[in-house]
């Protein structure tokens, strides 16, 4: 695949290394901007705009998402530095980096009191790769297993060979059920939004507690300008789209 | 009868009376202009903006261009933007000189430095240019309104000092190397080929382990073809294990061996003597005869030491398996 990305980006001009070179040059000028109290924002979002173009060629990587989340985030924006690691993670759910990128912006949120817009917690699930990982080594010693009762009739190996047929079952079930499709990630652009009872700027909020930037929600239904959004608590309720950074943004 | 001239000077000058006091008045008169056969206002308004993305407080320039259409009675002036209620909210709004090249006749041109007064200022606003046409009958219709089109904006909020003490040291440094070229995808599930190599493959591995154990050990593997019989198997599992009394592990060979007979050849006496046992092994004169002697062995335990039991009970496990593999040969 990265021959693919050379190969298109030779025929485009700028090579991807090339790239990444200066995107890598940007942002270590923007660090030492920031160091220096000089402004650096644009220094940050010049290598932004380097990484998009990577990742417009095909690169998409755990990697990739932390340094473009960390752009955005010593360049002062929240939500996007947020939204860019929760779409990182969904790539590589395990990635300590990233995780660790996410807690410390997530530490800059100013959070309501009560739990409004808090965090999800992290869930462990069993994805569909590890449960077929699981299914198939169940299945292959449920195998040894048999092959070898045949030679040897031996009784507590035929158990032991029904129980990983079980087992590679059991497995398989999760896998063929599947995990319904992740529902896309938005994050509040701004500082006080409201979470409103309907579409519309004269339905009242729902909860005396406004959202501030950083809260990270899920699109659940859009009508016109206005989202549906549900928090990792399961409240939910409208804001206008411009009030938030999601995925397509 | 009024004087023609009075009437001109009357059609330059547009009536104070009926103007609207919403918008600043250009100072334009002029009248609809016939173009292919349809009439069409006579003047045109555009605006050009220049940066379009911004921080809070910096300035853009704003380019007013008016083209007329046909003849002009009165030429427009610049439109003053502070009576403009749209613009005076979001902007701070300064006159500019306009230093380039004159436009072309028939068109006017005026430049303007507006800074946004906040970052929620998402566009500039249409431009509006009032002019007042004669043709349209009564003084308050005769003005008339038009719209240069908006220009969005993107303001970003002042930047501030930011602090970054608190960030780990990996989260100032970009990643560098190949890794950040990679192309991951979300795993979306195993493909035909994966999950018949998972389904098929162990079957088939097995089945060669097994065909290279049987090619390395054939006796086991007679002896595992023979203990399938259910009655050899179990009566090999009581030859095994043997009670402590030589009186009573005479009985358990005898029980063994004429259990098995009467499972594998149907012998139906409930305790054969040896003839009768023997005679179930019909065409295997040699195997019968075995059968007689370890019976007698057997019998002869009651008043033997262990290892001749354990003798009397390979001799008869032996028996078993010599009798599985003639009644019943192995598949070639």
């Amino acid at each position: 695949m990265s021959a693919i990305v050379l190969t298109l980006a030779l025929l485009c001009g700028q090579s991807p290394s090339e790239l990444q070179e200066r995107a890598e040059e940007r942002f270590r000028d923007g660090v030492r901007r920031l160091r220096a109290r000089e402004k650096s924002r644009d220094a940050f979002l010049a290598a932004v705009a380097d990484y998009e173009a990577l990742r417009r060629r095909g690169a998409a990587n755990a990697a990739l998402a932390r340094t473009v989340g960390n752009a955005h985030l010593l360049a002062g924006d929240l939500p996007r530095a947020i939204l860019t690691y929760r779409l990182g993670l969904r790539l590589e759910p395990r990635d300590a980096a990233l995780g660790r990128a996410l807690e410390a912006a997530r530490d800059r949120v100013a959070y309501a009191e009560g739990g409004l817009g808090h965090p999800p917690e992290e869930r462990v699930r069993l994805g569909s790769g590890p449960a077929f990982g699981a299914a198939a080594a169940a299945w292959a010693a449920a195998c040894l297993l048999f092959t070898r009762w045949y030679m040897t009739r031996d009784r507590w190996l035929l158990i032991a060979a029904g129980g990983g047929v079980v087992a590679a079952l059991a497995a398989a079930a999760l896998l063929l059920r599947g995990e319904p499709p992740p529902r896309p990630v938005v994050v509040i652009a701004a500082d006080g939004t409201p979470l409103r009872r309907g579409d519309g700027p004269t339905f009242p909020p729902r909860y005396e507690s406004p959202l501030n930037r950083g809260v990270e929600a899920e699109a659940v239904y859009r009508k016109g300008d206005w989202l549906l959004i549900e928090l990792a608590g399961g409240e939910r309720g409208w804001v206008p789209e411009s009030a938030v950074v999601g995925e397509e943004q | 009868m009024i004087p023609a001239v009075l009437v001109l000077a009357f059609a330059v000058n547009a009536p104070t009376v009926g103007r609207p006091t919403e918008w600043p008045f250009s100072g334009a008169v002029a009248r609809l202009v016939n173009q292919d056969g349809a009439f069409v206002a006579p003047l045109g308004v555009s605006s050009e903006v220049s940066p379009t993305r911004l921080d809070v407080g910096e300035p853009v320039t704003l380019t007013v261009t008016v083209r007329a259409r046909g003849p002009v009675l009165r030429p427009p002036g610049r439109i003053d933007l502070q009576e403009v209620r749209a613009f005076r909210l979001a902007f701070f709004i300064e006159d500019l000189p306009d230093e380039g090249p004159p436009p072309a006749a028939g068109a006017w041109r005026w430049k303007y430095q507006l800074r946004p007064r906040a970052e929620w200022v998402s566009e500039v606003p249409g431009v509006p240019l009032l002019y007042y046409n004669p043709d349209l009958g009564t003084l308050q219709s005769g003005y008339q309104l038009l719209y240069s089109d908006a220009v969005p904006l993107v303001v970003r909020p002042e930047e501030r000092a930011r602090s970054i003490d608190d960030l780990p040291d990996e989260m100032l440094e970009p990643a560098t190397g190949p890794a950040v070229l990679a192309a991951r995808r979300p795993w979306r599930g195993p493909t035909l080929g994966d999950a018949l190599l998972a389904l098929l493959g162990p079957p088939a591995a097995c089945g060669v382990w097994y065909l290279l154990w049987q090619w390395a050990y054939p006796d086991a593997a007679r002896q595992a073809r023979q203990r399938r019989s259910r009655a050899a198997r179990r009566a090999l599992k009581a030859l095994q294990r043997l009670p402590a009394a030589p009186r009573e592990q005479a009985e358990h060979i005898v029980t063994a061996l004429a259990g098995y007979l009467a499972e594998r050849f149907d012998l139906t006496a409930a305790a054969p003597t040896p003839d009768e046992a023997a005679a179930a092994l019909d065409g295997m004169d040699d195997l019968a005869g075995r059968l007689r002697r370890a019976w007698a062995s057997a019998d002869e335990l009651r008043f033997a030491k262990e290892p001749a039991a354990r003798l009397a009970a390979d001799e008869a496990r032996q028996l078993i398996l010599d009798i599985e593999e003639r009644a019943c040969p192995p598949s070639s």
